[in-house]
């Protein structure tokens, strides 16, 4: 084989992987929205975020490799430029809030008498109070709420796309939850001391 | 708590769990309060799962892209 004809060969050879990349990537659209529109909060950035994470997935598709998690790789690519867009946004440093136990919310709006209870209870956390309270939370124990308990994804999944062990994943789950309450009893707070006052 | 919600328990643990809620009513309370808790923070945060889906367009956009196309392309 001559020297040309080789070249000609990888060149072939580096297509078809690279079409083949490509298609395997797409199917994972959906996903990828799914993290991007949890992350982002919005649609409209969430399918930014896409696009620019799919350019970039291709652009570097050679560092991906060949029968590894190609899901975990790319949503990982989702996940990084929402973080970097994120500190772009963010002025201040962030504060780790307070962690208090499991029940510290539950007791701090005054339990209920009856499991029925719950439904109105809960109901009195407003949209806005949540979202302001899990965007309080620091990056890491945000982005395991997010991907866990807003995206469905299984600890497995979410350590493959934040790069971590499971066991890291399962500490900050459960380390952001108690936040994430911690927080809302707050809102909660700071909203009857504006009514009172 | 967690660990049952997360159905990270054995399935006797479990059965213990589910035992006891069916007893103990400060608990049965506690555990519905997490469980509610737990779908009004997706509801607020998550929004519909049906969403979930990238529209056509977006697609058509990613499509484009493919080829050697993200090449040619200003960094993101």
């Amino acid at each position: 084989m001559t020297a040309e004809s080789s070249d000609a060969r990888d060149l072939a050879v580096r297509a078809r992987d690279r079409v083949r990349f490509e298609e395997d990537a797409l199917t994972y659209a959906d996903d990828a929205y799914r993290v991007a529109r949890r992350l982002t909060g919005s649609s409209e950035a969430a399918e930014d975020l896409v696009q620019d994470a799919y350019m970039r997935a291709f652009r570097s598709w050679e560092q991906y490799t060949p029968g590894t998690n190609l899901r975990a790789w790319l949503l990982r690519i989702v996940h990084n430029l929402a973080v970097d867009a994120g500190r772009k946004r963010q002025r201040t440093p962030q504060m780790e809030p307070v962690e208090e136990s499991d029940y510290y919310l539950y007791q701090r709006m005054g339990g209920t008498s009856t499991p029925e209870e719950a439904d109105t209870v809960v109901e009195r956390l407003s949209q806005g109070g949540v979202v302001s309270a899990l965007a309080a939370l620091p990056q890491p124990y945000r982005d395991a709420v997010v991907l866990v308990d807003l995206a469905d994804f299984s600890y497995q999944d979410a350590a493959d796309i934040l790069d971590v062990p499971i066991g890291t994943i399962m500490s900050r789950l459960h380390r952001g939850r108690r936040m994430l309450k911690t927080e809302l009893a707050q809102t909660i707070e700071d909203t009857a001391e504006a009514a009172a006052s | 708590m967690q660990a049952y919600l997360d159905k990270l328990l054995s399935e006797g643990d479990a059965l213990v769990i589910e035992q006891h809620l069916a007893v103990c009513s400060e608990c049965a309370c506690a555990y519905r309060f997490e469980v509610k808790l737990r779908q009004h923070v997706k509801a607020c945060c998550g929004g519909a799962a049906d969403q979930d889906h990238c529209r056509d367009e977006l697609l058509a956009k990613l499509k484009s892209c493919c080829g050697g196309a993200a090449d040619e392309q200003p960094s993101a």
